[in-house]
């Protein structure tokens, strides 16, 4: 079965649409609207990162997907605290 | 075959739930309505990808590939909804703008008790 073409045009239109989001980064109004753009940024970077590690058929990708969605709910969760007051 | 029309039905339905929530990311008139579309883009969007990427390494006999993305499909299922309650309760506390049109805010009743 072959499906590299799926995931390559999966990817591609899954890329153009976080580019979408950098507008939400740049302009947002507040400080929550730009990490909740960044956040859906990061999530999507990951899935495009599990679908470069279907499409190369090695698994070594999709931990680094698994990382980058990490990095991206620990920061989110740090900023969110500094903007509660807590830290 | 019949494995690849289910593949490519997930992915069509994780495509047309991020295209929604990004439309509303930018539309959306309020911080709080834009939360809410964020996690339809992370929750909806996100799961069946990597539903369809477990499928597929299952399907193909390369059983890591599926493993680490049922991994990565439950790691985002327990976290995204901690990340949103985080964000919110944030955003709330630091009085972002709420929309006046269809204002209830019962938090804020809560909190001056």
């Amino acid at each position: 079965m072959d499906m590299s073409m799926d995931f390559i045009v999966v990817g591609i239109i899954i890329s153009l649409l976080s580019i979408v989001l950098i507008y939400r980064v740049a302009k947002g109004p507040h400080v929550i609207d730009r990490i909740v753009a960044a956040d859906s940024i990061d999530v999507i970077i990951g899935l495009v990162m599990v679908l470069y590690g279907c499409y190369e058929e090695r698994s070594l990708f999709l931990d680094l997907g698994l990382i980058v969605s990490l990095l991206g709910f620990i920061g989110t969760i740090l900023v969110s605290k500094y903007m509660e007051g807590d830290i | 075959m019949i494995a690849r029309i289910i593949i490519d039905l997930l992915f069509a339905v994780g495509i047309f739930f991020i295209f929604s929530g990004i439309v509303g990311m930018i539309r959306m008139p309020d911080t709080f309505c834009r939360l809410q579309s964020s996690t339809n883009i992370i929750t909806m969007g996100g799961l069946p990808i990597l539903l369809g990427a477990a499928i597929y390494g299952f399907y193909i006999g390369n059983t890591i590939i599926g493993v680490k993305s049922l991994v990565i499909a439950l790691f985002i299922l327990l976290t995204n909804p901690a990340a949103s309650h985080a964000m919110t309760k944030a955003a709330y506390l630091s009085k972002a703008d709420m929309i006046n049109k269809d204002k209830c805010d019962d938090y804020g009743r809560d909190i001056d008790e």
